[in-house]
């Protein structure tokens, strides 16, 4: 790899035809790519890239020059099925990185070293939150640890729409396929819908939630006294998301979506979509995450609706950007089938960026689903729909939290606020005690009476990273008190459980 | 002569055609050192890709890398 990086070799692109790749590869006798060609669709244009004497076969792209790669590490060897099908022969893959210069590098690697111990998936494991297993590809199945990080969320954020003047609701998870030809679904979406059958009619397991949402305003009349109207739902979807292209919780087939759609006047669009900027702003601040990025992103070239409607949305969401005084980047093209958004990024700890949030406006599935409403002058007249979530997906925000604190998540979510540990048998009632008078109180508190050393039940707890450890002795029995350790070997001293209770009680309020 | 946008949204007018390397050495030569590929129009091309009409330009260095790691597609064919 030095020599080749040394020769500073270029790398040429061709662009061939299927035939003309065929004869090369068997010419050269590698069977594997002739096997690779026979798959691609005839007519699809084939890359070859030339690497002196070397042809490699790749969609791209790869830098022009071996002068690129003087900055590089092997990072691992594995063996890997042809296919990925144990059947199959195992061919060798090799993994590498190159940069800039040495410190790029270095800085890569640190980089990788750290999020590979923050690893949501690993970390899932060891604190129990939730498994994969091969029946379930993409599914995750929430054990009592993750699931109460999911019920902690979603009460804060029911708690959060409340507040601003949302109601809940519940729709179906299957509906019948003729609403989603109706709202321009399987026309643009086809390859992402889950589809079932039974009595001979054709149903979709729903991706979003959003025809659901218009079945529930189209019941009864609704009057322009009405509007806006905030429908939510923390609604299950299934997406058929390639398996190629799932990785942990970040992706997945099937997750709970923080969804609402807002049901709206023109005139009400702005303020609706400058509300929701800051109920994102606030919600990403009590879960720890200050920068955040915003960015719209317009109409894409599969879409619905007419060049008008699209020209005045567009301009409808720049302009509440601008008057907000926000930085934000235009993303050209990428908006959704049926309205421009904006998306909302948030930086982790380790400076990676992540799509969270978004509000879209929507002037056709309304009108393709017959909602209506009165509006002042008694004309029925379509309102206007915006889709918004804040956090996306669930799954996917929890996998960002877990990661971004490496796992120790702050005291408000954490699935175990405590643990009561006692030095030996005689405190087991008195441990038990606490416990409960502390789960009366509203925490989340267990107790390990198990007959081992203390030093290695605190360590035990301490990886699987507890806030707070109530180490419980003759002493604490006696007087009815507590040690109180907190998360990374801090002691707090000795104290009553109402004093303790008092700094669970701040953190959870301060969301610390 | 092919219209070009690039990212700070201004506009430059270009020979026909020319790569995305050569468009990154005429705008700076320490970016035509540092340019490892590109996007036109959104799309991730090689650096080699010759520009023949009015497209969006996007010079991406090892710098861009940095922000890559959510959003890889290696190994793909």
């Amino acid at each position: 790899m030095l020599e080749l990086a040394k020769k500073k070799y270029p790398v040429i692109r061709e662009v061939v035809d299927r035939q003309h790749a065929l004869e090369v590869f068997e010419s050269r006798s590698e069977p594997y790519k002739v096997k690779i060609i026979e798959d691609i669709p005839p007519g699809e244009p084939i890359g070859l890239y030339h690497h002196e004497e070397y042809v490699d076969m790749c969609r791209g792209p790869h830098v022009t020059n071996t002068k690129h790669l003087k900055a590089f590490k092997l990072t691992k060897i594995s063996g890997a099925y042809w296919k990925g099908d144990s059947k199959n022969e195992m061919l060798q893959r090799i993994y590498g990185t190159a940069w800039k210069n040495k410190k790029d590098l270095k800085d890569y690697l640190e980089r990788l070293k750290e999020a590979e111990k923050r690893d949501h998936r690993k970390l899932g494991r060891s604190l129990e939150l939730f498994h994969f297993q091969e029946e379930a590809p993409g599914m995750p199945f929430w054990h009592p640890n993750g699931k109460t990080i999911f019920t902690q969320i979603e009460n804060y954020l029911r708690e959060q729409q409340i507040q601003k003047g949302y109601q809940e609701i519940h729709t179906p998870s299957i509906l019948d396929i003729s609403l989603w030809k109706k709202s321009g679904h399987t026309e643009k979406f086809d390859q992402g819908m889950f589809k079932t059958e039974s009595e001979s009619r054709e149903y979709v397991v729903k991706p979003m939630n959003c025809p659901g949402h218009v079945q529930v305003f189209n019941q009864g009349l609704k009057s322009y006294k009405d509007l806006p109207l905030r429908l939510s739902e923390f609604g299950s979807c299934t997406r058929d998301e390639p398996s190629g292209t799932l990785h942990g919780l970040m992706r997945v087939r099937s997750f709970v979506c923080d969804d609402a759609h807002i049901f709206c006047t023109k005139d009400q669009v702005a303020s609706e979509v400058s509300d929701f900027i800051d109920m994102v702003f606030e919600i990403y601040r009590d879960f720890g995450f200050k920068n955040v990025e915003l960015k719209m992103a317009t109409r894409p070239e599969k879409r619905v609706g007419n060049d008008a409607v699209w020209d005045e949305s567009e301009s409808a969401l720049e302009d509440v950007l601008n008057n907000k005084k926000l930085d934000w980047v235009k993303l050209p093209g990428e908006g959704a089938f049926y309205g421009p958004k904006i998306e909302f990024n948030l930086r982790d700890s380790l400076n990676r960026v992540w799509q969270c949030g978004t509000i879209q406006i929507d002037f056709s599935m309304p009108e393709r689903l017959g909602a209506k409403y009165v509006n002042e002058h008694g004309n029925r007249q379509t309102p206007v729909m915006l889709h918004r979530a804040t956090l996306g997906s669930f799954e996917r925000f929890i996998g960002i939290l877990i990661e971004h604190y490496a796992g120790a998540l702050p005291v408000w979510l954490s699935p175990i606020q405590a643990v009561v540990l006692n030095i030996t048998d005689k405190q087991s009632k008195y441990s038990s005690k606490v416990r409960d008078s502390l789960r009366k109180s509203g925490f989340r508190v267990e107790s390990d009476l198990r007959n081992e050393k203390i030093t290695y039940k605190i360590r035990h707890h301490s990886v699987r990273k507890v806030p707070y450890l109530l180490v419980v002795g003759e002493k604490e029995t006696k007087k009815d008190l507590v040690s109180v350790r907190a998360r990374g070997a801090e002691d707090l001293g000795v104290m009553s459980v109402e004093n303790f209770s008092s700094i669970l009680s701040k953190d959870i309020e301060s969301k610390k | 002569m092919p219209l070009i946008t690039l990212p700070d949204k201004t506009k430059k007018e270009i020979k026909d055609p020319l790569s995305i390397e050569e468009l990154a050495s005429e705008l700076s030569t320490g970016l035509g050192r540092s340019v490892i590929a590109g996007k036109v129009n959104g799309i991730l091309v090689d650096a080699s890709e010759k520009i023949y009409k009015d497209c969006r330009v996007q010079i991406l260095t090892s710098e861009d890398a940095r922000n890559w790691s959510c959003h890889r597609r290696w190994l793909l064919l």
